[in-house]
């Protein structure tokens, strides 16, 4: 038996060597005329040729250059589909030498000493510019890299937010949108609150304002009629399902956790600049509204300055349970408000989610609303191709947008004039590996390197090719801005007017405690049974006051924790 | 005496260097903390003080313990009897015993990769789907149903479970000699009366090791949740052996002593009843000549 | 025949309801196991335009119609890229993969077998004090869970120049932990000590004894845990994706190809498609050997 076992081994690998020999793909040789340098890109999902073509130039820019003796030029070898998360990276002992990845723990990767310090590249130029790298950088990320020890160590990669995503084309042939009160049909026909014809005057949306300020060249008009409080939210999704026959959500049915992307953009969105305390926890002496129990079925609100020693008091943020109190009302209705295989469906995947939504509308089907991050238009782009092949020309052009959210609770509450918030929690940086420091030429060669991706026409170049945002400020020009599809579009224009959120901070209690403090905020206890996310709860039957409640960690439990950041008073 | 070293020489090498200096490290951290400014700083027994407080109190902690019994108990009153019961089919050689031989042991063949999938989609699409059909309503996944998802992964891990332990029963059945059982048969016992007064005492030391190493599973079994769920499954589904599993995947380096002292508090009440539950049964069990 | 025989075999036929009801049991077991089968095999011949309406059923069109060049898509066109530094960037396609993952789970489930075997043999033969340490130690050594190992071991593996290479990964397979030292070591308890009395009286030597006599008597064990070891690790790829990135074997690819959020093969049918790839070879191997794997395997080696 052993001898068969063995001859059948010697057969299978005869026959891979043969075919290996028939199907051998050399990428890459390394070339020992030049000096190389080891790039790792993440793969994520989005397209990579923006790192090939920076290949290109950069060997190109710097081909006569020698960095060692008896070499000239430089060989840029790019992993560009390395699978380690951020999270993972063994990094001393990783071969590769700059990376561009997600999810990295940037303050606890600087206090390990894995990350090199690049203040001289940020403080620098780009390549062929003369401003500084710095002064593309916000002043939160300014101040949020440089906490730990006032040096830079990364720079922001792709920008991302989890958000709700619309289909335009079914809002707009439904009629979904909000009717004004002074438009002449309000009343009429039992449809009070939607437009009966196209031509009907909408509601200003949730940012109160309409038309095209002549000023900054921001229209106003394009979240006009769409629900500007969460009561009229509520009413939508009704008035979708049940009228208009248009199921108002899908997500991943196997990724449940995806509806917490609903609390927190609507939790966001309602606490405005306050949502940074989710990081910075301090207001600077600025009352934030906080909730401190509930009296028949409301939460009842205090206004506190938020600091180190009420730092508790951040997920008790009014915002936090409206956004909490929004899912609840979706999924106490999920049979009705979310597609079929979107409850908890383990074969359901993101993609799935993705073409279902895609190919939804096509098939007389419609939904209305995606979960998903504003990737997810990179990842479904195989789904979109099947969707043209099948349908044609009908399924060619569609129209994606970011969903504007509520900015108040009721009518009572609006204000107008608020900005859209967003949230950026893919901690998405490029870096240099510290195992190169005392190799003094692939030090230069890396921070060469760096400098050359955050010129203009790299940061350019990458939204172009994957439709993401980096994390810095710049333009597009008429022609790249067209380039985007319908969704970069909408997701650009409302970065420029955004306020946006990073896990950054400047607050020692944050950088010393990254995990713990930013990691895993959606679990809950309600009567001694732990919930990992609130979905389930909901599904048990939990409502949204004591599942928010059941989020709070103690005074005590906070001052045991946290002590040695404040002065007890 | 010189050949038993020689030969010892190398195995126990490779364990020291492989086994015990990359994990001296990780049993030191048990009496270590991290600090941020100074990096690891000795704590002596506070870890372990931390964790006797915490279980008490850390509700993820109680649900564990409570899945890990329950899995536990189903492995050892469900599972282990069947299989003794098929291999005692299989050794008789009745009916369809090469196809079911082939089919018990093909889901440890298929990789979990492919029985995962599998699985999801029969539960979760297929029967809803048949279900559809017969009745005209709907229903909600296995899986997905909440109510039914653990007995589901219970059911999962059974379900695909059955092969190395049947197989090893059946060897040794196939190791008792034939006499004995003829001798029996002509007395006229039943075949569960076989079963329960010569079968199992006769292959009682494989039955033996496979109850201790089931013993084993109670606190590292993770009864497949990450196949399933990755590092985000409910925590109402958690065994001691997927949380220690994903603690360790997802800690932060300040999190690492913690659950360095976790495991070795666990190794220290574990590894005994291991050894004791052995010796009991090798003493207790039947004797056979 | 005698009367005792008739008798017995007249026993032997008779129904038994013992036997009926597990019958039964069986019977729905292989179907449910055979079913979703079924149900792998008819998807990987689907294209996602079809499945994504059609979950449960057969592929649209006749068979000839149905996808079978999702096989040689998959197999021509599904890589991995490998970059490994001083050598450069390549594209690692199936039939690659199918070499290393000879090379990994050959080689390795040899040496997972030898090891334990040869540490059994010497610690059932030769009873000193350290073999009971050694046996204790297997014994608690199952139960215990490490903590961040995973730095501690890529620093030394790459120390002693170990990372990233096949011999290497050898090297961190030659270890006797594990169930099947114990399935060795009641193997070889279970031998009477005069087959070896009468060799020594021969003259040979410890050796000897132990390649000639020792291990023949087990050889099917051998041969049993040596397939067993082999399916296993053909089908792990936690390990060669830490220690062997150079070196992706099959079960790594089918795993990226699952886990694949882009490109022609993130889709059901094509993830099925690779799932074969990976499961035909070895169930050719299985029922190959079937008879040999199953009904020999044993914690006492010998049958009278």
């Amino acid at each position: 038996m052993i001898k068969k076992l063995c001859f059948m081994l010697a057969v299978m690998l005869g026959f891979s060597v043969v075919a290996v020999g028939c199907h051998r793909d050399e990428l890459e040789a390394v070339d020992s005329s030049k000096t190389q340098l080891y790039v790792s890109n993440l793969n994520a999902g989005i397209s990579n040729q923006w790192l090939l073509d920076i290949e290109t130039r950069f060997e190109e820019a710097y081909a006569d250059v020698p960095f060692e003796t008896g070499k000239m030029g430089v060989q840029v070898i790019v992993d560009t589909e390395n699978t380690v998360n951020g999270r993972w990276l063994i990094l001393p002992t990783d071969d590769w030498e700059v990376y561009f990845t997600e999810n990295l723990p940037y303050y606890e990767f600087v206090s390990q000493n894995y990350l090199l310090d690049i203040s001289d590249v940020v403080t620098g130029s780009a390549y062929g510019e003369t401003e500084t790298i710095e002064s593309k950088l916000d002043a939160a990320t300014q101040s949020g890299l440089t906490a730990y020890d006032g040096k830079y160590y990364a720079l922001p990669h792709y920008e991302a937010y989890r958000s709700i995503f619309y289909d335009v084309d079914v809002f707009d042939r439904e009629n979904l949108y909000f009717a004004a009160e002074d438009n002449g049909n309000y009343g009429i026909s039992g449809n009070n609150c939607f437009i009966i014809r196209k031509t009907d005057k909408k509601t200003a949306g949730p940012d109160g304002k309409t038309g095209v300020d002549p000023e900054t060249g921001i229209d106003y008009s394009l979240d006009d009629g769409l629900p500007a409080t969460i009561e009229q939210f509520y009413d939508l999704l009704y008035y979708m399902k049940n009228t208009r026959g248009v199921t108002p959500f899908v997500w991943p049915g196997s990724a449940i956790a995806y509806t917490e992307y609903i609390v927190d953009a609507f939790s966001d969105q309602l606490s405005g600049e306050d949502a940074a305390l989710n990081y910075t926890y301090d207001s600077k002496g600025k009352p934030v509204r906080v909730v401190t129990g509930f009296s028949g079925g409301e939460p009842v609100v205090e206004e506190v300055a938020i600091n180190n020693e009420n730092g508790y008091l951040v997920e008790r943020m009014e915002g936090r349970y409206y956004g909490l109190s929004v899912l609840e009302t979706i999924i106490d209705n999920v049979g009705e408000y979310a597609y079929e295989l979107s409850n908890n469906n383990s074969t359901f995947t993101q993609l799935d989610s993705q073409e279902k939504f895609i190919f939804s509308d096509l098939e007389n089907q419609p939904i209305g609303m995606i979960v998903d991050g504003n990737y997810w238009w990179n990842e479904a782009s195989e789904a979109y191709r099947r969707s043209v092949n099948q349908y044609g020309e009908r399924a060619e052009t569609r129209n994606f947008a970011y969903m504007p959210l509520p900015t108040a609770v009721n009518d009572e509450d609006f204000v107008a004039g608020e900005t859209p918030v967003l949230r950026d929690v893919m901690r998405s940086y490029c870096f240099v590996n510290a195992n190169i420091a005392d190799d003094p030429v692939k030090v230069r060669l890396a921070k060469l390197f760096v400098a050359f991706c955050y010129s203009d026409e790299a940061l350019q170049d990458f939204t172009v090719h994957t439709g993401l945002a980096k994390g810095l400020n710049y333009e597009l020009t008429g022609e790249q801005y067209n380039a985007l599809g319908s969704l970069g579009k909408s997701c650009w224009d409302v970065r420029q007017r955004a306020t946006i959120v990073r896990q950054l901070s400047a607050n020692r209690m944050l950088i010393e405690n990254e995990t713990a403090l930013t990691y895993d905020v959606y679990s809950s206890t309600v009567a001694n049974q732990p919930y990992l996310t609130p979905f389930t709860a909901f599904r048990s039957g939990v409502s949204a006051a004591d599942y928010f409640m059941g989020m709070w960690t103690t005074p005590e439990t906070w001052r045991a924790t946290y002590s040695k950041y404040f002065t007890v008073t | 005496m010189v050949f038993y070293v020689a030969l010892m020489a190398l195995p126990c090498l490779q364990f020291v260097v492989f086994w015990v200096c990359v994990n001296a490290n990780s049993i030191l951290l048990a009496f270590r903390t991290y600090d941020y400014d100074r990096g690891f700083l000795w704590a002596g027994f506070d870890n372990f003080v931390k964790i006797f407080k915490d279980f008490g109190a850390v509700e993820y902690l109680r649900a564990s313990m409570k899945n890990s019994l329950i899995v536990y108990a189903f492995s050892l009153l469900l599972a282990t009897p069947l299989s003794v019961l098929f291999a005692f089919y299989l050794s008789k050689k009745r009916r369809l015993s090469g196809l079911f031989k082939t089919v018990l042991f093909l889901p440890h063949i298929l990789s979990a990769l492919i029985m995962v999938i599998l699985f999801k989609y029969f539960v979760d699409r297929a029967i809803p789907g048949v279900y559809e059909q017969i009745t005209g309503k709907s229903m909600q996944g296995l899986l997905a149903n909440m109510d039914t998802t653990f007995v589901m992964i219970v059911f999962y891990n059974i379900w695909t479970g059955f092969g190395t332990s049947t197989m090893m029963y059946l060897g040794a059945m196939n190791g008792i000699s034939d006499s004995v059982v003829e001798a029996a048969e002509l007395d006229g016992i039943t075949p569960l009366q076989e079963v329960w007064y010569i079968t199992v005492p006769l292959i009682w030391p494989t039955f033996t090791t496979f109850v201790v190493v089931g013993f084993t599973g109670l606190f590292t079994n993770q009864i497949n949740l990450y196949n399933f769920y990755g590092d985000d499954a409910e925590y109402r589904y958690y065994t001691f052996g997927y949380y220690l599993y994903v603690s360790i995947r997802n800690a932060s380096v300040s999190e690492y002593p913690y659950l360095a002292a976790m495991g070795l508090l666990l190794t220290a009440v574990a590894a005994p009843l291991t050894l004791l539950l052995r010796k009991g049964l090798d003493r207790f069990g039947p004797k056979t000549v | 025949m005698t009367a005792e025989k008739l008798l017995v075999k007249k026993h032997k036929n008779k129904a038994r309801p013992l036997y009926t009801v597990i019958f039964c049991i069986l019977l729905l077991y292989v179907i449910s196991i055979f079913l979703p089968v079924l149900w792998g095999v008819i998807t990987s011949l689907k294209d996602q335009t079809d499945f994504r309406v059609n979950v449960l059923g057969l592929p649209e069109g006749w068979p000839w119609e149905w996808h079978w060049d999702n096989f040689i898509k998959v197999f021509n066109g599904f890589y991995e890229q490998v970059t490994t530094v001083g050598v450069g960037r390549r594209r690692v396609y199936f039939s690659e993969m199918l070499l290393y993952t000879i090379l990994y789970a050959g080689g390795g489930a040899i040496i997972q077998t030898l090891v334990p075997c040869v540490v059994a043999y010497l610690t059932a033969r030769f009873r000193y004090k350290f073999s009971a340490v050694i046996n204790g130690l297997v014994v608690v050594l199952m139960v215990v869970p490490i903590v961040g190992s995973a730095p501690s071991e890529m620093q030394i593996l790459r120390a002693l120049n170990m990372y990233d290479t096949i011999w290497g990964n050898y090297i961190q397979k030659f270890n006797f932990l594990g169930m099947y030292y114990l399935v060795f070591y009641a193997a070889f308890r279970s031998v009477p000590n005069d087959f070896f009395e009468a060799a020594y009286v021969d003259g040979a030597s410890e050796m000897r004894v132990m390649v000639s006599i020792g291990m023949p008597m087990v050889r099917n064990v051998i041969g049993t845990v040596l397939l067993i070891k082999f399916i296993d690790f053909w089908n792990d790829y936690q390990t060669p994706l830490l220690y062997l990135p150079s070196y992706p074997t099959l079960a790594r690819g089918v795993f990226r190809l699952s886990q694949n959020s882009q490109g022609d093969f993130a889709t059901v049918p094509f993830r099925m498609a690779g799932c074969m790839f990976l499961a035909i070879p070895i169930l050719i191997l299985f029922l190959i050997f079937k008879e040999k794997l199953m009904g020999n395997l044993s914690m006492g080696g010998i049958k009278e």
